[in-house]
């Protein structure tokens, strides 16, 4: 399921979340909106939790994690990473990063299984991630686009990347990741999608402005509800795409 | 002397190309690249067409065939130093490396490549200095050890230096000037003048220069008879050059060179013509010097000129003055690059300096060693024990403490003692003795500092203010102010911020009269004021009794009530008729069947009361 959300008028939700399949991270903030659809969705299954990354609401940008583990930049103060390690449950690992590309969310894209990395990120980032997260990392750029982790985002069902990446660029993520590419946008034409959203593998939170034919993108892509295959993009979705075309 | 591509010495001997570097070496390279070059267009379709045949299952950062149906084989790709090296070379947007030339290439040369190019680029610069040296719009050949050359604007589209049939065939061109109201074209065949057109309209604006189009578009729409008169001449002008055009299509299509000199802006009336000439034609050239007036004679002379030869010595004596140029240059580039690095040299050394000096502070900091600057104890027979004490009776507001604890010093070093209530300083801010005195508002201490000590009050501390400046409240201020009027002359006054004390004021009999009289003449007013507004209290009470009075009426009893003040010959008064208030005659009233009422509250209240 693809739901439609704000943090406090902005659409760009992935940078104020960040969502695995075990815990959800919300940058502290003044409206109780967001949270209470995020907790709706998610606090029976897994634990929300709010905090501040070096004291800024955007934890999406900062942070990024899968269901084993979270990786947090080195700004993080003792007093939040304590915090984190309260909130979470206790298999999930926590690792403060030395990383000279901080904003960790904007560099690193990963599901459970593997990463996708800015080709600039230290050796000692890399080692982190496997040993943290348990993912295989691999080093590439969406062609002109070099943050993946702002231009992608993946869950262990699939990967959507920037409308304008090249479809030789997604034959060869599709092999690398063994799950279906697509590429598609959010927020009525967003490229950022990392940014304009979140997703884990059985739920999926867009920005406010996200169009139907984008959520039917996400849903299908990242299987989510019952429309199942990602072929349904070019069956089921083939009118309204046309019909957006026109 | 001047040659032509009509001469007829071409015919003799053989026509090479210009090679500034006269190794045989170079010559068989450029051999198999001009063999390249032929083939260049053979070869790109080639990989046009492989591109499509393999549909590309490829690594697209390193450009090598992977197999993407085999994931280890991409996995191990993109776990290789070499797709590595690639992918940060492409965000750094250098041109990615094959693997042969990764296996060549030296780890340690990448930090050099970060920060610059390649040293290999650098050697190819070298070569292009040669190659700047010859101007650019010429094309340079050898002809019997003699160097030629001749505009590169007269080579066809296809051809890239001179050869043999430049001076065969005819020179076959059209050549069309155009200026201001001026408009001249010609086609040549066969070094005939075949077709030609010259005419001349009414368009520049005399004595100001420029087309009236471009006056207008600039000042807006000029409206002298003259400017319309040279607006329709454009546009006639240009239509006419327009229909030239199309009646001479077929020429244009046909041959091979296109010289037009115009203003840029004015090519647009070419192109949109539809006669043959597109934006972005390469056959399209500028006339490479300058025109006279557009006529027919201009045109003969430009097709003329353009056949020039220019003859630049012998060989050998060209490639030495070229490579004396070639270090002249390179000595001016240093000295360049010299004065740049004189100005920013030194900046750079302190730079480095600070940088060492930092680093070593690092390698020792772990044991703690820290450079002191030692200070020169002013106060060499006031030791630590004393001075804590009299700072702690300072603070504690204790003057005959302070007192006794001076005697304890002998009367010899009376003065170190002063000097240091004086002017010793403490953390933070610096501040002196009265400084503090006067931030704690310790006012015996700061009488004794300022009276017996004589402490300085024009004394800064290290926020720039002076103990004045810090006293908090009203009497630490006038303890100050007291003292400056007791020592006005000590000082200098304005450097204390310590204000002039208020003079006292001294009244005559005369003037103590005329006051009291003004404080009775207020008080009068202010019992007449009481009275009038008593007056009027009550005036409302009465009022207000009259209103409800009225408002408890029967419709009746208020009808007969404006009778009788009618009858009795009173103005009549119109109230509200819910709540009895004086209707003014200009303020607006609501109104419904014969009621008027104040507001629109009483309406509602009326028409629910009376249903």
């Amino acid at each position: 399921m693809a739901l439609r959300v704000d943090y406090e008028g902005s659409n760009d939700v992935g940078v104020f979340c960040t969502l695995t399949n075990s815990y959800c991270l919300v940058g502290v903030g003044g409206t109780q909106n967001f949270y209470s659809i995020l907790e709706a969705e998610l606090s029976d299954i897994i634990p929300v939790v709010h905090t501040s990354i070096a004291s800024t609401r955007i934890v999406g940008r900062v942070t990024v994690g899968n269901r084993r583990g979270l990786l947090v930049p080195n700004s993080t103060t003792d007093q939040e990473l304590q915090h984190l390690r309260n909130s979470l449950p206790d298999e999930v690992k926590i690792r403060r990063v030395d990383e000279r590309l901080s904003a960790l969310g904007n560099v690193i894209a990963c599901n459970d299984h593997v990463a996708i990395v800015h080709a600039e990120i230290s050796q000692e980032t890399e080692q982190a991630l496997v040993e943290v997260l348990g993912v295989e990392v691999f080093r590439v750029s969406l062609a002109q686009n070099a943050l993946v982790g702002s231009y992608c985002a993946l869950s262990s069902q699939g990967c959507l990347v920037a409308a304008r990446t090249p479809p030789e660029t997604q034959r060869e993520l599709a092999a690398l990741l063994q799950i279906p590419v697509v590429a598609g946008t959010v927020n009525r034409g967003s490229e950022l999608i990392g940014a304009g959203m979140v997703v884990n593998d059985w739920v999926a939170f867009c920005g406010l402005d996200s169009t139907s034919t984008e959520l039917s993108v996400v849903e299908s892509i990242f299987k989510l509800g019952e429309q199942g295959a990602p072929t349904s993009i070019s069956n089921q979705l083939r009118d309204t795409l046309i019909e957006s075309m026109l | 002397m001047k040659y032509n591509l009509k001469s007829l010495e071409w015919l003799e001997g053989s026509i090479e190309k210009l090679q500034l570097q006269s190794t045989s070496k170079n010559q068989e390279e450029e051999d198999i690249q001009e063999d390249a070059e032929n083939d260049e267009s053979v070869s790109l379709l080639l990989e046009w067409k492989m591109r499509i045949s393999t549909d590309s299952d490829k690594c697209t950062t390193c450009e090598c065939d992977i197999d993407f149906d085999d994931r280890n084989a991409i996995v191990e790709h993109y776990k290789s130093a070499w797709h590595r090296t690639n992918l940060r070379r492409k965000n750094l947007k250098i041109s990615v490396m094959n693997e042969e030339e990764f296996e060549n290439y030296d780890e340690n040369d990448e930090q050099l490549l970060t920060s610059k190019p390649s040293e290999n680029e650098s050697e190819d610069e070298e070569q292009e200095i040669d190659e700047c040296l010859l101007p650019s719009g010429r094309s340079f050949f050898v002809h019997n050890k003699n160097v030629f050359s001749v505009s590169k604007a007269i080579l066809h589209v296809d051809e890239k230096n001179v050869s043999f049939s430049t001076f065969t065939r005819p020179f076959d061109c059209v050549i069309i000037l155009f200026n201001g109201g001026h408009f001249a074209a010609g086609v040549f065949e066969n070094d005939r003048l075949v077709l030609h057109k010259s005419f001349h309209r009414y368009v520049a604006r005399a004595k100001q220069g420029g087309v009236q189009s471009q006056y207008d578009s600039s000042h807006g729409n000029a409206k002298s008879a003259g400017a319309a008169l040279r607006r329709y001449n454009e546009a006639k002008m240009k239509e006419e050059i327009q229909q030239i055009m199309r009646s001479w299509k077929e020429k244009l299509l046909k041959t091979r060179l296109i010289f037009i000199r115009c203003a840029s802006y004015q090519k647009a009336v070419f192109f949109d013509a539809e006669a043959g000439i597109l934006r972005g034609d390469e056959r399209i050239r500028s006339v490479p010097f300058e025109t006279k007036r557009p006529n027919i004679e201009e045109i003969h002379a430009t097709w003329n000129r353009l056949q020039w030869v220019e003859e630049h010595g012998e060989l050998n004596e060209f490639r030495e003055q070229m490579s004396a140029l070639n270090e002249r240059k390179k000595k001016v580039q240093q000295k360049f690059e010299k004065k740049a690095r004189k100005q920013f040299g030194d900046w750079d050394e302190k730079k480095e300096k600070e940088r060492k000096k930092r680093e070593e502070e690092r390698k020792t900091d772990h044991v703690k060693v820290r450079v002191v600057e030692q200070k020169i104890d002013r106060w060499p027979e006031l030791n630590d024990e004393w001075r804590k004490q009299a700072y702690n009776l300072i603070r504690l507001d204790d003057v005959d403490g302070i007192r006794k604890h001076i005697q304890t010093i002998n009367e010899m070093h009376r003065e170190q003692v002063m000097d240091y209530l004086r002017n010793a300083r403490f953390s933070p801010n610096s501040s002196t003795f009265l400084h503090i005195v006067a931030a704690k508002e310790l006012l015996n201490m700061l009488k004794f500092l300022l009276n017996e000590i004589s402490c300085d009050p024009t004394s800064k501390d290290e926020t720039g203010r002076p103990p004045y400046s810090l006293s908090a409240s009203k009497q630490t201020k006038n303890v100050f102010i007291d003292f400056r009027v007791e020592n006005p002359e000590k000082y200098t006054w304005t450097r204390t911020h310590i204000p002039e004390p208020a003079k006292p004021v001294i009244l005559s009999v005369e003037e103590e009269l005329r006051q009291s009289e003004k404080k009775k003449e207020k008080k009068m007013k202010q019992k007449e004021n009481a009275k009038i507004r008593k007056e009027e209290e009550k005036k409302e009470e009465q009022e207000r009794i009259e209103r409800e009075r009225w408002a408890k009426l029967s419709e009746r009893e208020k009808r007969a009530e404006a009778c009788e003040r009618r009858l009795a010959g009173l103005p009549p008064i119109s109230r509200c008729q819910q709540c009895g208030l004086v209707l003014a005659a200009d303020s607006p009233s609501f109104q419904y069947s014969h009621f008027k009422f104040c507001s629109t509250q009483c309406v509602a209240l009326h028409r629910k009361n009376n249903p």
